[in-house]
């Protein structure tokens, strides 16, 4: 790994830096020079990258966008336990767990089959018209049920075939010291499973982080949202600008984290191959 | 008449059409052991497998101390503990220390304390010559290190019979030796044991009685001398005779 930084300062090395910074100035700059240079640049300009209209848009989309983080830190906190539970309802063995087992198939098939906004709307809209008692009315409340559930299912999955990929010897040799199936699951299968997917968690929360704007179709009034209401009142798209901006301050500072901890993880898990 | 420490009467066992374990019958004594020898697929592990109840039986009676554990009424977990079972690839945890491996079972099924545990996990470490590779992962040690840790983690319980597959096959030829070793002891204590194995020579040395098996049955069991001089049925005639070309007996 530090050889290969090095490298860029050899002489070999010192040659292709200088062949990459020229070859990105030109590619990116030619791109650059395309868009600035069409037609209807000027008009564009002024819609979508405004800079009075971004201070103006600012303040609202800002107060918007810490809505999508708290919804991203509670679903953050509940997916992964709902999901969990899910997995190691589907990986439970022998007949009498049938039902379970049946009942977090159905869970996974439904809440995965469904396209995520659709169910958004369908909770959305329709659970608050139940008007159970004890449960929250608001849509926000059930815009993030929605969200849980469908990431739950996903997830799920992701932990399933963690679980899967646990040799089977693994089960035998910790039910032959004369553990439970539970606590084979817990001590010898579970710390391997979750192992073995943090690199796909991790992803899965990017993604998250993101599709907690859909939330904005029931009128919520997160990030997209404002920037909606700014743009229907001004006919101008700058805040959605603003909105875009805000998301990938978070999304890649999350990112880099994640290849980084991937990175590490495949450096470690080679090395330890002796 | 005294009831053998473990009988297997008739057991069957297949995995979809195959039939694996066809009738199989075995007596084992206390303090005996037992080699299982014979060509791949003949039942040697599928029949250590179903002792410990890791894979239930089609058909036929396990008895230990004459009850039957294959019954519906048994606590299959609680039998397990009073079985111990080491298996060709070790499977130590790999996320776990080797004391923490071998400790596992005593303080989550035995309700044993961590500090008991250890202490009695040391004291057996110790006795294998592992003392100074508690602390490291399976992954940081080697491959006989490994299996004499795995075979550690399976007497922690305190066996009354331990079950070995094959647990020198997938070691590198200069670390057979270590392991073996470690089996012989065992053998020396008088640990009634059971072993699944293609060390034709050491068979000879530690066993009180070799079978050999063919189709799931035990085709020809005698004393290893015996067996291997002067074998009776052409089965064990023939692979004996490949094993010796093989240059492995």
């Amino acid at each position: 790994m530090i050889g290969r930084g090095r490298a860029y300062f050899d002489e070999e090395g010192a040659r292709a830096g200088v062949i990459a910074v020229i070859s990105t100035i030109v590619f990116f700059g030619g791109g650059a020079l395309l868009v600035v240079n069409s037609a209807n640049w000027p008009r564009v300009r002024d819609q979508f990258f405004s800079s009075s209209d971004f201070a103006a848009a600012w303040p609202d989309v800002l107060s918007g966008f810490w809505l999508n983080i708290e919804l991203f830190a509670y679903s953050m906190l509940v997916i992964p336990l709902v999901a969990l539970l899910v997995a190691v309802m589907r990986s439970l063995r022998g007949p009498a767990f049938f039902p379970i087992r049946l009942l977090s198939v159905v869970f996974t098939d439904v809440f995965r089959g469904i396209p995520l906004i659709l169910l958004i709307l369908l909770l959305g809209f329709g659970a608050p018209a139940l008007q159970i008692s004890g449960l929250p009315n608001s849509a926000t409340f059930w815009g993030l049920t929605a969200l849980t559930l469908s990431y739950s299912a996903y997830t799920a999955e992701i932990y399933r075939s963690g679980i899967d990929a646990v040799p089977e010897s693994q089960r035998a040799s910790s039910r032959a010291i004369g553990l439970t199936q539970w606590q084979s699951l817990r001590f010898a299968i579970l710390p391997q499973a979750v192992r073995n997917v943090v690199p796909a968690l991790m992803n899965t929360v990017v993604s998250l982080q993101k599709d907690v704007a859909l939330i904005s179709i029931l009128g919520v009034r997160d990030a997209t949202r404002e920037a909606q209401i700014y743009t229907s009142r001004t006919f101008n798209y700058t805040s959605y600008v603003v909105a875009a901006l805000l998301f990938l301050a978070i999304s890649i500072p999350l990112t880099r984290l994640v290849d980084y901890y991937v990175g590490r993880d495949r450096a470690r898990r080679s090395q330890s191959q002796v | 008449m005294n009831e053998p420490k473990l009988v297997l009467d008739g057991v069957r066992k297949s995995y979809g059409d195959v039939g694996v374990l066809n009738g199989m019958n075995l007596a084992v004594e206390e303090h005996e052991v037992v080699c299982l020898i014979g060509p791949s697929g003949c039942g040697k592990s599928t029949l250590l497998r179903c002792v410990d109840l890791l894979d239930p039986i089609d058909a036929g009676e396990i008895r230990l101390d004459g009850v039957d554990v294959t019954a519906r009424s048994v606590d299959t977990n609680a039998v397990r503990r009073r079985i111990g079972i080491v298996f060709q690839s070790f499977n130590l945890f790999p996320h776990m220390s080797v004391l923490d491996n071998i400790t596992l079972g005593a303080r989550r099924a035995m309700g044993v304390s961590r500090v008991d545990a250890e202490g009695q996990a040391l004291d057996l470490l110790d006795r294998f010559g592992l003392a100074a590779q508690a602390t490291s992962y399976p992954n940081k040690i080697s491959g006989g290190q490994n299996q004499r840790a795995a075979i550690v983690r399976a007497l922690m319980n305190d066996p009354e019979i331990l079950l070995l597959d094959e647990v020198t096959s997938a070691l590198d030829p200069e670390l057979v030796g270590e392991v073996l070793g470690v089996i012989r002891e065992l053998a020396g204590r008088g640990l009634t044991m059971i072993l699944a194995t293609h060390e034709m020579g050491f068979a000879r040395d530690v066993a009180n009685r070799v079978c050999f098996l063919h189709e799931g049955r035990v085709l020809e069991a005698a004393a290893p001398d015996e067996l291997f001089m002067n074998p009776q049925e052409q089965r064990t005639q023939q692979f004996l005779q490949r094993v010796t070309e093989a240059g492995r007996l």
